[in-house]
């Protein structure tokens, strides 16, 4: 079954994916500790859409511990107390379990997007950007890959310009990255 | 019908899913096993001396899964030992997370280590969306524990206060609801609900039990006071059927219980 939302929303949820959201703050300070998780940082923003009354906010959450691990979502509670659209720079590989799709190509690696589809089914993808390898490493940069997430989710500031991203340089102080490799300051074997 | 033919489609289908990602010194295999979250399963391995190392890397626990693990949960905290024991996995505290894992000295064997830590990934993080508990018990449960975490950030800075954590990283010492680290001294919370009185007095002793540990263990000079909070709101809260377990717990904890509606005497007892 998976997650999805009801069909007398779907429209609705098109029209919220679709259209231009205009972010009310130019920069996003993502400061603040994640309930019950010191080693998570969040911050967020309101978006503005021009056709949707609704609350919509856009949310950014990093790891400090790892370099490449943050998430960007879209949250409209009117639709769905799930994320409405998501981003994903690490983690499990989503499975898109529908009977019509091959086995081998319901995988999708991260990163990825998450977003329900036209039948309001909860779904991932990779966009060209993702898919292009060339563009790997620069991915793993949470300013770029916010840039790509902005383009992809039609998130602006006023006349059209995206909005950036703004932490704290003492995170690197007080937690060493380490990189991508996540067990490497792990020690499991005691000899 | 050409069934080897077939076959093959199948068998390769399955193997194309297989993939990996270079994280430096470790390696991340992508497994052809689902949850029910709709997450292809990751094994972590890493090379540990000479000994092979295979871990979730904390993803059950971080939710990376999509899954929220009450491993307090009473039916759940059964299954989740059960496929422990079974698949033979042990527990590393690392961060804020635990990794679960799994050793071989012998390459030939990790295809049996990759198997069991994805299987036992696959089963903890699908029965996780089972729900075993009364949705109102969960509900009542999951509503408490936000008030009381709101209160104590109200009331303390957020460097002294921990949450869901071990006093010290051990394996004989449980998790406590709340810690509060002042000047070296730490003081404990639990927090005690349930909707009905049988849920509330096993909220009650599981409390006592987690206390009579830490009680024991040399930790406990450290730790300044044990207070419970009683969820006097809930359903549960039956002065005449819990006082046993009441005057129980507080002669292990030598404080009188605090009742949420009286939270304010918390702040006095801690002080």
């Amino acid at each position: 079954m998976g997650l999805t939302i009801p069909p007398d929303k779907i429209d609705k949820y098109l029209l919220l994916i679709k259209e231009i959201k205009e972010s009310l703050s130019s920069t996003i300070t993502v400061i603040n500790e994640k309930n019950n998780r010191k080693d998570w940082r969040v911050g967020s923003s309101l978006l503005r859409h021009y056709h949707m009354p609704n609350e919509i906010t856009l949310s950014v959450e990093c790891k400090i511990t790892e370099t490449d691990r943050f998430k960007f979502m879209i949250f409209c509670p009117d639709i769905t107390v799930n994320p409405a659209f998501r981003y994903d720079s690490s983690g499990s590989a989503h499975c898109n379990r529908h009977d019509d799709v091959p086995r081998h190509r319901q995988l999708v690696k991260t990163p990825h997007f998450n977003a329900y589809d036209e039948k309001g089914r909860y779904i991932a993808y990779r966009n060209e950007h993702l898919e292009n390898t060339e563009r790997e490493d620069a991915l793993k940069d949470m300013d770029f890959a916010f840039h790509m997430f902005c383009q992809e989710a039609r998130i602006r500031y006023d006349e059209g310009s995206i909005p950036i991203l703004s932490t704290v340089s003492e995170w690197e102080i007080n937690f060493p990255k380490i990189d991508t490799d996540i067990l490497s300051n792990v020690k499991f074997v005691n000899k | 019908m050409d069934k080897v033919s077939i076959f093959n489609g199948i068998k390769e289908s399955f193997c194309d899913i297989w993939s990996l990602k270079d994280r430096g010194s470790t390696l991340e295999i992508i497994t052809p096993i689902t949850t029910s979250t709709s997450k292809f399963v990751s094994v972590f391995l890493k090379n540990e001396g000479g000994t092979f190392v295979v871990t979730d890397a904390g993803w059950i626990m971080d939710g990376e899964y999509d899954a929220e693990i009450e491993i307090d949960s009473e039916a759940y905290s059964k299954l989740f030992n059960y496929y422990e024991h079974y698949y033979g996995v042990k527990r590393k505290d690392h961060g804020y997370t635990t990794m679960f894992f799994k050793t071989t000295d012998r390459e030939q064997l990790l295809p049996n280590v990759v198997n069991d830590v994805s299987m036992f990934i696959y089963s903890v993080v699908s029965a996780s969306e089972i729900s075993f508990e009364d949705a109102k018990n969960r509900e009542e449960k999951k509503q408490f524990s936000r008030d009381v975490n709101a209160f104590l950030r109200q009331n303390y800075g957020k460097d002294e206060l921990f949450f869901n954590q071990k006093v010290i990283d051990t394996d004989d010492l449980p998790r406590v609801n709340a810690m509060i680290k002042t000047n070296n001294n730490i003081n404990i919370v639990n927090y005690v609900s349930g909707s009905n009185t049988t849920y509330f007095t096993g909220s009650l002793s599981k409390s006592a039990v987690d206390f009579e540990m830490i009680k024991k263990h040399p930790v406990h000079s450290q730790i300044r006071k044990m207070v419970p909070i009683l969820n006097d709101t809930a359903d549960g809260y039956k002065p005449s059927k819990i006082y046993k377990y009441t005057n129980h717990i507080q002669s292990i904890t030598g404080v009188i219980p605090v009742l949420w509606s009286q939270r304010e005497r918390l702040l006095s007892v801690l002080k």
